[in-house]
């Protein structure tokens, strides 16, 4: 920005001033090239519908990325979260239902599974699933912590990717 | 502008952004001779300035809901024209120049000096000539308020608008530009130029 002036400057006050603004007021005008009205109409006949001449019914959800890869994360946690403590009650209710006694008429409708089938879904005997609970039983703070510990992995990974992607010029 | 030109302007837009998109093209005739004039003057091509004119009206179709209709439609117009030039000029000082060739001046030399032919070249229109010529030969942010003060007749406060400048800095490139166009276009400059050129 130009410093501003003196209020009262003598070199712009003189009887100059008005004859050179006389000269430059009498400038005309550029002629008009004939064909350019005429092509900017057809450029804009040409031209796509403007963001204001689309329906209202076209999706027009626009977040910054940094809050898309956010929502990504808490869409994974929670999906982890969900997971992984849905199982539980599920097993819970398998074994309360495996170990409640039957009523002998309905034991004997029952087919009877076949004892390697048995063997495998005994409680007694330790599953790879019962293993991965117990190990992450051990973390401190236990699956929840795993779960976090995921987004945030999440959320590095996709910006260490989008940072990479941006110094290689892309988008 | 008069108030009738600015009621048809708001009359106008309004159909426009009712859905006639033709109606657009009342606008684009009665605007497009002054903003190819800005530009004309401000980028000193014929070429660039028609494309200016284009990319400003395009650029207003697109925009146009977030016009206000409370202010004037033209100055919104002179307003991207000269933002557009703006960005020309600086993609221009982007490209490197070739070696022995232009001068960090060179957007104001692009038009010779305009005293610079002997009076007898310049024919009738001598007067007119020269003025366009020492306009056009001011440097950027001068000649922008010196075109739309002298020449598209606004007011301070309108340049001002049109430039986003303060109306204290537009007096200031307007006192800048009188001196330089003073100079150029006083009688004796003339005269020693007119002689130096008949004496070459």
């Amino acid at each position: 920005m130009a410093p501003d002036l003196p209020p009262h400057d003598p070199l712009d006050d003189d009887a100059d001033r008005d004859a050179l603004e006389a000269r430059l007021r009498a400038e005309p005008l550029w002629p008009l090239p004939v064909a350019l009205v005429g092509r900017v109409t057809a450029a804009l006949r040409a031209a796509g519908p403007a963001p204001w001449e689309r329906p209202a019914s076209e999706p027009a959800l626009r977040l910054p990325r940094a809050l898309r890869v956010a929502a990504a994360a808490v869409l994974v946690a929670a999906a982890g979260a969900t997971a992984i403590g849905g199982i539980e009650p599920v097993s819970a209710t398998a074994a309360t239902v495996a170990s409640a006694p039957v009523p002998e008429a309905v034991r004997d409708a029952w087919p009877v599974p076949p004892a390697s089938l048995r063997a495998v879904s005994s409680p007694a005997v330790p599953t790879a699933r019962d293993a991965l609970v117990a190990g992450a039983d051990a973390v401190p703070g236990g699956t929840g912590s795993l779960v976090v510990v995921g987004a945030l992995a999440l959320l590095t990974a996709t910006w260490l990717g989008a940072r990479r992607r941006r110094a290689l010029g892309g988008r | 502008m008069l108030d009738a030109d600015a009621a048809d302007d708001a009359r106008t837009i309004a159909q426009v952004l009712a859905g006639d998109r033709e109606a657009f093209g009342a606008l684009v005739a009665r605007y497009a001779r002054r903003l190819h004039d800005l530009a004309r003057r401000l980028l000193g091509d014929a070429s660039e300035a028609e494309d200016a004119v284009q990319v400003t009206f395009l650029h207003a179709y697109r925009a146009l809901d977030r016009f206000d209709p409370q202010r004037p439609f033209r100055h919104w117009l002179l307003r991207i024209a000269t933002n557009h030039c703006r960005n020309r000029w600086a993609a221009r000082r982007r490209v490197p120049k070739p070696l022995g060739v232009g001068t960090d001046d060179d957007d104001r030399a692009a038009v010779p000096e305009p005293a610079a032919r002997p009076p007898a070249e310049r024919g009738p229109d001598a007067e007119r000539e020269r003025v366009r010529e020492a306009l056009a030969a001011l440097p950027e942010t001068y000649r922008v308020a010196a075109v739309l003060r002298y020449v598209h007749d606004l007011e301070l406060t309108e340049i001002a608008e049109v430039t986003g400048d303060p109306v204290a800095t537009v007096k200031t490139h307007l006192h800048r530009a009188r001196a330089v166009l003073r100079r150029t276009l006083e009688p004796s400059h003339e005269t020693d130029a007119g002689r130096a050129g008949t004496d070459g």
